[in-house]
């Protein structure tokens, strides 16, 4: 007999994960106040998906949570992952099928070549142009080889170092390989002069995933709760970019140096009503964000960045909380 | 160490480790390390463009220079760093110093912004948050031409992690003396000075001795502790590398407990725990 979460998927955990016994991905998104979720699966070419799956709220809804569990063998060649969600159009709602969303839990996101932020905050289908989660057919390990690493833990002896990974090496007199410079590879080559300094915990300004091309280039602006930013790494797919992300803590474990992150859980890079719609608006707009009561300012500011994440929603706040502990137990 | 006046509890309270932001009374018992010390962050001023600028210069941002923290800075008597003077330059390297030292003797957790130990510069730009090129990114040539301050940085840091008697789980409480060039402690508005003792034996360390000129001349303190042979200098920032900084086999001895700090400097001292 068929199983019910090989039909209609599981409500947890949030996000796409992969179910090996059965080679499928289980796909779980919160949107409360959807009435049509479509998961969009592609391959390279993403303005056509390779597979469009409508969720039925007969069997693919728990409670808040929208699901489905898809064979891989269903989607040959996907290679990334977004979903198109419809719902009440009218205010607080933002609901808008055009958008393509990429998933709040999503462990990597990929801006295409044509990504355009303007056309996410215009009218109209922003397929082809919008960034897109990237599916593992893999556990969320990726199989790293953690060795013995440990977390060193520094008493009397801490000496935090808050550095940019970007601007750390980016200079050519930083002598690191030009193909290295500003990356997480980069800083590894760091960790010598790190230790000569004699630091002994390095505080990393924010590393989650933003929108390359909103200028903010320290990272305050954080789109992916999950997803290490990409610029920082070579390589463009999941397993490779963390590997490069966890190869620099594991080196600076190995060379007795804790990692703290500067997390930014406050706020997103979506900003207010004139910025783009990537993920989080066209979800759940007043579930995931703070909103006023003017018509002219929709968002709630207290930070002058656009908006407000409303963590008095148990989803939101157990978003914030998985994030925590995403990094601190896979990414150490 | 601008020379502000009524500065001294205020400085007192940070080197203790900001026990007022943190109680540690019976219903709060925060410990020193909650708290965080820092001169600088990546929001506001680099270490050398504290004591470079007094008027951010943002425009690069697009903001007509409205962006940024005002940050307390003091540009050593020269605004900038194009034609400053040497005296400035070297004033400004002395308060680079003095700042790291007294950063590095605090109890509580320190943070130091990457680049300062080379005295990195962002030009003024207090607030480059969008600058993703030569203004932020870290300027490694500065390691070589400021390898001075990057040697007493270093130091700094080895001498606290040698020193647990600084960093403690819990604040400093009985074993630091507050003193003055004399034997009592001046919080007049006009003081700019401020020594204070910290035994050691608590923690299985030595005991330390520090004196602060935040004055604009020279002054005379004395040590009312102990007999003056028994203290090692260790750092005097008003002497220049290597001499600011003397490593433990180099440290001399005083001759005499009164000692001279010159203007703007931190000196420490040392003296051996017995047996």
């Amino acid at each position: 007999m068929t199983s019910w979460a090989s039909v209609e998927g599981l409500p947890l955990p949030l996000g796409a994960t992969w179910a090996a016994d059965e080679g499928a991905y289980n796909f779980a998104i919160y949107a409360r106040h959807a009435e049509q979720v479509t998961l969009l699966l592609y391959g390279d070419d993403l303005r056509t998906p390779v597979l469009t799956y409508r969720c039925d709220p007969g069997r693919n809804k728990s409670g808040h949570v929208w699901h489905c569990r898809i064979p891989a063998t269903a989607a040959p060649g996907a290679r990334y992952y977004a979903y198109s969600i419809d719902g009440p159009r009218s205010a607080p709602h933002q609901f808008d099928p055009d958008k393509i969303l990429f998933d709040p839990y999503a462990r990597a996101i990929f801006f295409p070549p044509e990504f355009d932020r303007e056309a996410a905050r215009r009218p109209g289908s922003n397929a082809g142009r919008a960034p897109v989660g990237l599916l593992v057919a893999g556990p969320l390990d990726c199989n790293f080889d953690w060795g013995d690493d440990r977390h060193p833990r520094h008493e009397a002896d801490t000496v935090v170092y808050e550095l940019h990974v970007g601007a750390f090496t980016a200079h050519p007199s930083s002598g690191v390989k030009e193909e290295r410079r500003g990356t997480y590879a980069g800083l590894i080559e760091k960790i010598p002069y790190l230790v000569e300094l004699g630091v002994t915990v390095v505080e990393l300004m924010p590393v989650f995933q933003f929108d390359p091309s909103d200028g903010n280039y320290w990272g305050y602006m954080p789109l992916g709760f999950f997803a290490p930013h990409d610029r920082w790494a070579r390589a463009r797919e999941t397993c490779e970019q963390h590997a490069e992300f966890r190869s620099l803590v594991q080196a600076l474990h190995a060379a007795g140096i804790e990692v703290v992150l500067d997390v930014v859980y406050n706020h997103t890079g979506e900003g207010d009503h004139r910025g783009p719609v990537y993920s989080f608006k066209g979800i759940d707009n007043d579930g995931y964000y703070m909103m006023s009561d003017r018509a002219d300012a929709p968002y709630e500011d207290f930070t002058g960045t656009g908006n407000t994440l409303n963590s008095a929603n148990p989803y939101v706040r157990r978003m914030i909380l998985d994030s925590l502990r995403y990094w601190a137990r896979e990414m150490r | 160490m601008r020379g502000d006046p009524g500065m001294i509890g205020a400085m007192m309270q940070r080197l203790y480790g900001s026990s007022d932001l943190f109680p540690d009374d019976v219903v709060n018992a925060y410990h020193a390390y909650q708290s965080v010390n820092y001169v600088t962050s990546h929001d506001g001023f680099t270490l050398w463009d504290l004591l470079t600028y007094e008027t951010k210069r943002n425009t690069a941002n697009g903001h007509d220079n409205s962006d940024g923290p005002a940050d307390i800075s003091w540009n050593s008597g020269f605004e900038g760093e194009d034609g400053a003077p040497p005296d400035v330059i070297a004033l400004r390297k002395r308060q680079a110093k003095n700042l790291l030292c007294l950063l590095f003797l605090a109890n509580g957790t320190p943070m130091l912004r990457a680049g300062d130990e080379f005295l990195q510069t962002q030009g003024g730009n207090n607030n480059p948050y969008n600058q993703d090129n030569e203004t932020s990114w870290l300027d490694w040539n500065r390691l070589e031409s400021h390898a001075d301050v990057f040697r007493f940085a270093r130091l700094m840091i080895a001498f606290r992690k040698a020193h647990p008697s600084l960093c403690r789980s819990r604040f400093w409480r009985e074993d630091v003396r507050w003193h003055g060039t004399g034997p009592a402690v001046d919080l007049s508005d006009d003081s700019r000075s401020l020594a204070f003792s910290l035994s050691g034996a608590s923690q299985g360390d030595d005991d330390l001795y520090v004196m602060v000129n935040a004055y604009s001349e020279p002054l005379p303190f004395t040590i009312p502790d102990g007999a003056a042979s028994e203290w090692l200098r260790i750092v005097d920032t008003g002497c220049l590398s290597p001499d600011d900084f003397r490593e433990s086999p180099h440290a001399v001895p005083l001759t005499s407990a009164r000692y001279v700090v010159g203007p703007r400097s931190v000196v420490v001292l040392q003296r051996p725990r017995r047996g």
